[in-house]
């Protein structure tokens, strides 16, 4: 291998990487435009609809026995889960539609609807 | 299988699955899960430059294994086990078959091991919506990958020498 291929490779490197950044960035501007706040918290078990609640009334409530949802200020977030990692603990407060917070190991997913 | 070559990769495995536990004690980047730096890949990088496919392979899977049994549950290693294999395939393939250096294979295998974890989320929430979590991700991919591209092609010249 010459040294002029590994130059070429790097260009070929950096080509690659400002074109996935134009598209992922570029997505990523398009998408924070178009979304929009929500009104009511959708909350999944699996796949199935168990529950939904207006964010306009603060309230908290049982997912299954291992998560708590709390509704405050308009916004939505896991106050409580008993999953190993309690990462969906750390996922913020939601309001905007289509946002979501998952706890993947209680299969417990809450999502901002309209 | 030389004895050099058997303690190398042993300590391969040691040090992903170091590299591994560092990150996780780095405090959440972002709301989204699984945004991690992924500094573990250096490892697999490395060894996909300087001994080859088979080698980084093993290592890679043994790690995964060994770190979610160790560190994490289930869940954790069929996310992880998901990211891992996607990567390794295409940077795999990638190395192979593309004009890239280890910069590119490496991008490129941090932007599908996001895209592995993302899948695995998609599947076990039984919800193809939640793969608009990859678009941070990708952004965030793509940096971490340039980094540990990055490294791990200065370990390879460094090492190749002792190696």
């Amino acid at each position: 291998m010459r040294k002029s291929d590994g130059k070429r490779r790097i260009i070929f490197d950096l080509l690659l990487i400002a074109a996935l950044l134009l598209v992922s960035l570029s997505v990523c501007f398009i998408f924070n435009a178009v979304t929009e706040e929500g009104s009511v918290v959708r909350v999944y078990k699996g796949n199935r609809v168990v529950a939904e609640y207006p964010l306009s009334v603060d309230g908290e409530y049982y997912v299954g026995e291992g998560n708590i949802v709390r509704i405050e200020n308009g916004k939505a977030y896991m106050a409580s889960a008993d999953c190993p990692d309690r990462w969906c603990m750390h996922q913020g407060k939601i309001c905007d539609v289509g946002e979501r917070v998952t706890c993947l190991p209680n299969r417990v997913m809450l999502e901002i609807v309209e | 299988m030389k004895t050099k070559k058997i303690v190398t990769l042993a300590a391969a495995v040691a040090l992903s699955m170091v590299l591994s536990f560092l990150e996780s004690l780095i405090p959440p980047l972002s709301t989204v899960p699984g945004v991690k730096l992924g500094l573990a890949n250096t490892v697999t990088v490395f060894l996909l430059y300087t001994y080859g496919a088979r080698e980084a392979g093993v290592v890679s899977l043994v790690r995964v294994l060994l770190s979610s049994l160790l560190f994490g549950s289930f869940v954790s290693l069929a996310y992880s086990l998901f990211g891992a294999v996607l990567s390794y395939a295409v940077m795999v393939f990638a190395k192979k078959f593309l004009p890239f250096s280890a910069l590119g294979v490496s991008v490129l295998g941090a932007l599908m091991h996001n895209a592995g974890q993302v899948l695995c989320a998609c599947i076990i929430m039984e919800s193809a919506a939640l793969a608009v979590y990859f678009i941070p991700l990708a952004v965030s991919g793509i940096i971490a990958g340039i980094a540990v591209g990055v490294l791990a092609g200065v370990l390879t010249v460094r090492l190749s020498k002792i190696l």
